[in-house]
């Protein structure tokens, strides 16, 4: 007698969801999403009841409920996606050589110097201006030469000014634009520029500058004035909310052409999440706002304890409800986790990287190494080649190699198509290893998941048209690339 | 799919198998048995007038990037347009195989044999 055995690590299923009250089901090998049938529900209830049966026990279960046409029928949906099988059914995905792809993005740091000591920041090599290292112009100019070699077929690039603070540089950022624009035109592509700043240092010159470049921009600001003062304030030690929020309502009067977005980082007794938004989306009037715990060392007072995590995650569904509210009417809301989440939901994003750090995207440091991405530059996690000599492919293929398997730990999981392991320099601050799970946010991982599974299945069951309309293309790509740490992983 | 709707793109790919090519190329089980179906060429009567070898493996030594796949070959090159090759593989072991020859319908003649070398 055969039986049919429930695979548990290739689904979930949320809901019900929307009017008629079916269960959303996501596939998670494809990051497929499909409407459960009643039929079908009650054929995965029995498995799930059961875990394991045998043609019996579907006969006596279903007869007279429901034809036995539609058992079968149900029984072979779920068959052919690997969710019932006879035995454990993996859908391994073999690890693929990356020997060369073009970049398309290139993170500068300008410095490491920064007038802000926020109490939280991440840098290893975080230094007052003074004392900074910053970036050669020949050296960052070397670097934009490198990407547009390397950008092989694509017709545009982009490059982000990082820091430190970048702004305590403007004078070789112009410059390192001008020359941007200028060689990029000689080979034929477009180039767009986007930075990440605290915004103390804007001036209407630099704003008129940053318009007459449509420069994307991020700004780090934590909240209303008692938050954003209690961990971003200056080398002296002073509250900067002030001088942050005036410059950033010049920025906003000022027209600039792409949303700016600003990420918020949570940390120790900053997890107001609700009252975060209200004030930085509703009264400052931020496009995109994105939430991230902050990256802190296990032992860290900084870090965000269980019950912290609870509050944020409790909030953070607040506001997705409130986002799928939106969607339904086709409405857009600023809440940037959830919109990069819905963005991997509609497209069926399979991740085997968790990003597209050494894929599509390299950092300088100021000395012209390359890095995955800008939170390496200035470790010692050691270099993947420099301006001068070029991409290490050989290295960068090795760690690329082993990024792709998935760690025993992962095999189980239901957001593995998702997460794909979590933010690398997040692993690298807990554990040492940027290959390795970043087992501290798992649970907050799937059930965030689990949410938006519910949310999308609500949103699109409502108003199929909302993900085809342009509500989705609010985020400049690069902007998203430096949400950071767990926006990330929580994408 | 009779009782999943499909709701993402993803999941429409998956639940349409037989109506286009493969379902995700890196996945072809996940739609069981119907994706993993080849089907014959479309192009019956072109066949001979666009030389369209295709290839058992592609430059990088796997499956992946092949445009069609290489049971398409098989089935292409079959009922109803018959042609009796083993065709060169020129990504990989003879590059050369076409140099020179740029025309097929010219210069089909000049395509010669391979034979392995010792």
């Amino acid at each position: 007698m055969t039986t049919l055995e429930l695979q548990r690590h290739n689904y979930r299923a949320v809901g019900p969801v929307g009017a008629a009250g079916h269960r959303v089901l996501l596939h998670v090998p494809t990051t497929s999403v499909f409407e459960l049938d009643p039929a079908a529900d009650a054929v995965l209830g029995l498995l799930e009841e059961k875990s394991r049966v045998s043609r019996e026990d579907v006969q006596t279960r279903f007869d007279g409920a429901y034809s036995p046409g539609e058992v079968v029928d149900s029984l072979a949906d779920l068959m052919a996606l690997g969710i019932v099988a006879g035995g454990r059914k993996d859908y391994a995905i073999i690890a693929r050589p990356i020997e060369r792809t073009p970049l398309n993005t290139l993170v500068l740091t300008l410095t490491t110097g920064c007038n802000l000591g926020c109490s939280y920041c991440y840098r290893e090599d975080l230094t007052t201006p003074r004392a900074a290292q910053v970036i050669e112009r020949e050296t960052a100019m070397r670097g934009i030469d490198l990407l547009l070699r390397e950008a092989v077929d694509h017709p545009r690039v982009n490059i982000v000014f990082f820091g430190g603070e970048p702004l305590t540089r403007f004078a070789t950022l112009r410059e390192l634009v001008a020359y941007a624009n200028e060689r990029a035109a000689a080979v034929g592509k477009g180039v767009d520029f986007s930075l990440t700043t605290n915004a103390t240092l804007l001036t209407n010159e630099i704003i008129d500058f940053f318009v007459a470049q449509r420069f994307g921009i991020s700004v780090s600001m934590d909240g209303d004035e008692i938050n954003h003062n209690r961990h971003r304030i200056t080398v002296g030690g002073k509250g900067t909310y002030r001088q942050v929020a005036h410059n950033v309502k010049k920025l906003l009067a000022a027209g600039i052409g792409r949303p700016v977005g600003t990420r918020v980082t949570l940390a120790s007794g900053n997890t107001d999440v609700l009252r975060l938004y209200r004030h930085l989306h509703d009264e400052l009037g931020i496009a995109e706002v994105g939430f991230a715990p902050v990256t802190a060392g296990k032992d860290s007072p900084l870090g965000l304890d269980g019950d912290e995590m609870r509050t944020v995650l409790d909030a953070m569904k607040v506001l997705g409800r409130e986002y799928t509210a939106a969607a339904k009417l086709g409405l857009r809301h600023g809440l940037s986790n959830m919109t990069a989440m819905m963005q991997d939901l509609w497209s069926g994003t399979r991740k085997t990287l968790p990003c597209g750090a050494g894929v599509g995207l390299l950092a300088v440091g100021t000395g012209g190494g390359l890095s995955l991405c800008h939170r390496f530059t200035g470790t010692d996690s050691g270099y993947f080649g420099d301006v001068e000599t070029g991409v290490d492919r050989a290295a960068l293929s090795a760690f690329l190699q082993q990024a792709q398997e998935l760690h025993p730990a992962c095999r189980e999981c239901r957001a593995r198509s998702i997460c794909a392991g979590g933010c690398y320099h997040e692993a690298y601050v807990h554990d040492g290893n940027p290959l390795s799970p970043t087992f501290a946010h798992c649970d907050f991982v799937r059930e965030w998941l689990d949410f938006g599974v519910e949310c999308f299945g609500e949103i699109i069951i409502a108003n199929p048209g909302f993900f085809t309309a342009r509500a989705l293309t609010n985020t400049p790509a690069e902007t998203s690339v430096l949400t950071g740490t767990v926006a990330d992983t929580y994408h | 799919m009779k009782h999943l709707r499909p709701l993402n793109h993803k999941a429409h790919t998956l639940a349409q198998p037989a109506a286009g090519t493969f379902a995700d190329p890196s996945a072809p089980e996940a739609a069981g048995e119907n994706a993993a179906t080849v089907q014959p060429m479309a192009s019956v009567v072109g066949c001979t007038t666009t030389f369209d070898p295709g290839w058992e493996i592609d430059a990088f030594g796997g499956l992946a990037s092949l445009c069609q796949p290489m049971e398409a070959d098989l089935y292409g090159c079959t009922d109803p347009c018959w042609w009796p090759a083993q065709l060169a593989d020129s990504m990989n072991t003879a590059r050369e195989w076409t140099d020179g020859k740029n025309s097929a319908l010219r210069d089909w003649r000049e395509l010669q044999a391979l034979f392995p070398e010792d």
